[in-house]
């Protein structure tokens, strides 16, 4: 896996964690769990993760991509990120 | 008066005619005569506690940015009596615009509702080029700052004279928010919020038209109302109008959430949906969402909403898409009309209490 792409799926996965309660200490956070399906998102979380998205990977999502598939897992964060990063270079 | 009130008018072009909610004071020379970090023995200005005290009461907040010493001058304000009316003063040798800036930012409201007062030409083309949003005046209108459209146009509801301590309220919550460690979601918890949704009834009016006025950034069209047009809602048989109020352990927020919901045929339209900036922070929007989803799931109804785009309410469509809608149409003004498929509805976080009549 390029180091890019690893840095981002680490660095999102502990952004995750440290910001939701809603997983079980024996549920494991993969890269493909779907994190609205695990428990109640609240609307300031989905800023948060918006924003820090858009800070830390130098991305802006633009209105017709702020959609729940876009950010229900790291997996499709990763697709999201790499397609506006290669729309963008 | 008249000839200065004559002369704002033909000076002054508003940059904005939004509401004015904070109104940013320099010191020196405006607030009083005198400079203080020069030894003077300033005194306050001619009325201009009473200025003061009277948008306070209107809530339009209050603050400083003035070029001095902090404790100097905060000791002045103290004993003129005033200091308390002033939210996040900031009194430090930076750059106005920054200053400015950080109030802004502070108090979570735009640019485009604040007045920055300050006798120095310097000083407002400073903040100007910075922030080209905020109003700027010379120091001579303090007294006519009552009589500025954008202040007197603003209908003052009994909620109005509280904005001030609810600031203070948060400014203590933001404290403790900041020394307390874990996640966002365990502080909410500490907070013991309730959140009451009510039918509105006509006290609640004035401070529904206010707040469709007033809030820009969770708001689901923009669209303002008006008092009259909201009565007739209110009192409609195929309408809805809701208002919430949220409260914890340190007070009230007041009633910081609207709700106006169509009923026609099988479907529930929500036309439209805002909540105050003051609970920005508090991750209780998708709480009242919630609620019209499960009401609109046990009774029946589809569920649909209206969206429009704004510069401000990208909030909303976040909350919106990430509620679980999904767009059904969307004309070529932009105007999206949500659907929510009403499966697997969620549930209520764990850190607020819901309270229906």
């Amino acid at each position: 896996m390029p180091e890019v792409e690893l840095g981002f799926r680490t660095k999102t996965r502990q952004f995750i964690e440290n910001n939701m309660n809603v997983f079980d200490e024996d549920i494991d956070l993969t890269d493909e769990t779907n994190i609205f399906t695990s428990g109640f998102v609240n609307s300031t979380f989905a800023m948060r993760l918006l924003n820090f998205l858009e800070n830390e990977f130098s991305i802006t999502v633009p209105d017709d991509e702020i959609l729940l598939s876009n950010f229900s897992s790291v997996d499709s964060m990763w697709s999201l990120t790499s397609k506006l990063k290669g729309e963008t270079v | 008066m008249e000839i200065i009130k004559e002369k704002l008018k033909s000076e002054a072009k508003p940059v904005s005619n939004k509401a004015i909610k904070c109104v940013v004071w320099d010191l020196d020379n405006t607030l009083w005569h005198g400079t203080l970090a020069e030894g003077d023995d300033v005194k306050l200005k001619e009325g201009v506690a009473d200025v003061i005290k009277a948008l306070d009461e209107r809530g339009i907040l209050h603050s400083i940015a003035s070029k001095n010493n902090y404790d100097d001058a905060v000791e002045k304000l103290k004993e003129f009596g005033v200091f308390d009316y002033f939210l996040y003063p900031q009194i430090n040798w930076n750059p106005k615009s920054s200053s400015v800036g950080k109030i802004r930012e502070k108090l979570n409201i735009g640019a485009d509702t604040f007045i920055f007062i300050d006798d120095q030409p310097f000083e407002r083309e400073e903040v100007s080029a910075i922030h080209p949003e905020v109003e700027c005046i010379d120091s001579e209108y303090y007294l006519i700052l009552e009589e500025m459209d954008r202040i007197k146009s603003g209908t003052v509801s009994d909620d109005a004279s509280q904005r001030r301590i609810r600031y203070m309220e948060d400014i203590e919550r933001k404290n403790e928010e900041e020394q307390f460690i874990g996640t966002p979601e365990d502080f909410l918890a500490t907070l013991g919020m309730k959140f009451k949704i009510s039918q509105a009834s006509p006290m609640d009016l004035v401070r529904a038209e206010e707040l469709t006025l007033r809030t820009n950034q969770l708001n689901s069209t923009g669209i303002t109302y008006s008092y009259e047009e909201l009565e007739q809602y209110m009192k409609s048989d195929s309408h809805q109008l809701l208002v919430c109020e949220l409260t914890d352990k340190y007070g009230s927020y007041g009633k910081i959430g609207l709700v106006l919901v169509e009923f026609k045929d099988d479907v529930m339209l929500i036309k439209l949906l805002l909540m105050s900036c003051r609970v920005a922070a508090r991750g209780v929007g998708s709480v009242l969402l919630t609620y019209l989803i499960k009401y609109a799931s046990n009774s029946g109804y589809k569920l649909r909403a209206n969206f429009r785009r704004t510069p401000r309410n990208r909030q909303m469509l976040v909350t919106y898409q990430f509620a679980g809608f999904k767009e059904l149409d969307k004309d070529e003004q932009g105007n999206i009309l949500f659907e929510h498929e009403l499966i697997s509805p969620s549930g209520y976080p764990k850190y607020v209490q819901l309270v229906t009549e």
